[in-house]
């Protein structure tokens, strides 16, 4: 494998959706796309609503189902092509290989802020103590009160489970990332706190693929944008 | 990659009046959670029951990993199958009296797997017994107290501390949390995802609540007249289901 070859590499992707207990409608979101990203790099994917940002980010983390194409990751010593592996292959390369922020958090029952940051670590094996440290260090630098961290997220305000999202996402470094409008519900001094992580996320070396709707955010934080085009017509063909 | 502890193999089950399970194929590792989903009547019981040695399919195999070995489990004598699964195998149930016995106290029913398994010194037994039940959050002086006296979700504390206390590799869970309050679910799933993650236990969780299956499990099955219409990554298959099934078993639930 050659060194500047890209860590992630799209290559004509397609997606559609079917909604069959209408009828068997279908969405078409995206046909054709193809894009690469390199180790240190931060692409923001622009264009306008409704061409698919959101439902490209997922299909890259294998969240949606793709109907054609490929999506490349460098992954161990190789590569895995996501659109077209199988669930266990996914799942490795998550715990490995890609990460992702949705735009909103995940609550768990029961389970407290601390540790639900820390899980990505203790799911790999990491001792208690120093996984709890990590999460301890990224909740303080994303200005999450202390004594919130007991408890479990589901009353937190939207902006404080935006950076409990954010922390169990950078916890665990992963070569590439996936984030999904980070700072939509920060405020300006937090944002700013978002963009400087993810900045020294693609220092150590990660390739980051983020969708943010402030011009100004994506021009500190990101190297190029990817214009994805306006979306397919949406024909229903029943 | 680990090898799978538990296989299904184009595993088919035909009742003398119909379908119970046809053509399921299915490798679980250790440390993995799979949810089955569907409505009653799908198949998802049956296959718990041929898949735990209770009921032998009109087809296909069921293999179980032991010592590196995959063992067929209807082609061994009954007498292996008995020892197989009880090293390696638990089950438990919807309702905690199919898995737990009343007339005996919690902590006689938490030791009870132990000395079938041979355990012999009284002492370790009450030991582990104890032990299990403050891993399932029983305080250890409620041991000598019958399960009649416990509330729903405590009983299924019990069942699950008896599941365990043996250690076994793979564990099968019809409607683990069915019948119980919201919170006490809550509890109970949180429970069970620190044990397997733990003790890198393999589960097979049967449920109709698709919640369960997305706090639990990392890969679904669901089935539907005793086949897998679809089997996928959860968090796939509960965002973009791709079976026609699949999608209005998703679209009939809230959201959030």
């Amino acid at each position: 494998m050659k060194f500047d070859e890209p860590t992630l590499q799209v290559r004509n992707l397609h997606k559609t959706f079917v909604l069959h207990p209408q009828g068997g409608v279908r969405l078409p979101v995206f046909a054709g796309v193809s894009l690469a990203v390199r180790a240190g790099e931060c692409v923001a994917l622009d264009g306008p609503s409704g061409c698919g940002k959101s439902t490209l980010i997922r299909c890259l983390f294998g969240r949606y189902v793709c109907d054609a194409g490929e999506i490349l990751l460098r992954h161990r010593d190789g590569r895995i092509d996501l659109a077209n592996a199988s669930a266990r292959e996914i799942l490795e390369a998550r715990r490995e290989t890609i990460g992702y922020v949705s735009q909103f958090l995940h609550v768990v029952p029961r389970v407290s802020t601390l540790e639900l940051v820390a899980e990505p670590l203790l799911q790999r094996g990491i001792e208690p103590e120093p996984a709890y440290e990590r999460a301890r260090e990224l909740l303080l630098r994303l200005g999450l009160p202390s004594n919130l961290w007991s408890l479990a997220p589901a009353t937190f305000s939207g902006g404080e489970q935006q950076r409990v999202n954010i922390a169990a996402g950078l916890i665990d470094r992963k070569p590439i990332l996936l984030m999904d409008e980070p700072t939509a519900s920060l405020d300006a001094g937090n944002a700013q706190t978002v963009l400087e992580l993810i900045r020294t996320t693609c220092a150590a070396g990660s390739s980051v693929v983020v969708i943010l709707h402030d011009a100004a955010q994506r021009r500190i934080v990101c190297d190029r944008e990817i214009h994805l085009p306006a979306p397919l017509e949406r024909a229903a063909i029943g | 990659m680990t090898e799978p502890i538990l296989q299904l193999e184009s595993m088919t089950h035909e009742y003398p009046g119909g379908l119970g399970c046809r053509a399921v194929d299915l490798a679980i590792h250790p440390g993995e959670i799979i949810a089955i989903v569907g409505e009653s009547g799908a198949g998802k019981s049956t296959l718990l029951d041929c898949a735990s040695g209770r009921l032998a399919p009109t087809g296909g195999r069921v293999l179980l990993r032991r010592d590196e070995q995959l063992l067929d489990l209807y082609t061994i004598s009954s007498d292996e199958r008995q020892a197989l699964l009880r090293s390696c195998l638990a089950r438990i149930h919807q309702n905690p009296r199919d898995g737990i016995r009343f007339g005996i106290s919690a902590g006689g029913n938490v030791a009870e797997p132990l000395l079938a398994a041979g355990e012999r010194h009284y002492g370790a037994v009450r030991e582990q017994a104890l032990e299990w039940l403050e891993r399932v959050e029983i305080d250890r002086a409620r041991a000598d107290d019958p399960p009649e006296q416990f509330s729903g979700g405590m009983q299924q504390r019990v069942q699950i501390a008896r599941a365990l206390v043996t250690r076994p590799a793979v564990l099968l869970a019809d409607e683990p949390t069915g019948g119980l309050d919201v919170s006490v679910q809550a509890t109970l799933i949180e429970l069970l995802r620190k044990l397997v993650r733990d003790h890198q236990i393999a589960m097979v969780v049967v449920t109709h609540d698709l919640a369960v299956a997305r706090y639990l499990a990392s890969r679904m099955l669901v089935m539907r007249a005793g086949r897998v219409v679809e089997a996928g990554l959860t968090d796939q298959v509960l965002h973009d289901p791709q079976h026609p099934y699949s999608q209005s078993l998703v679209a009939s639930v809230l959201r959030g």
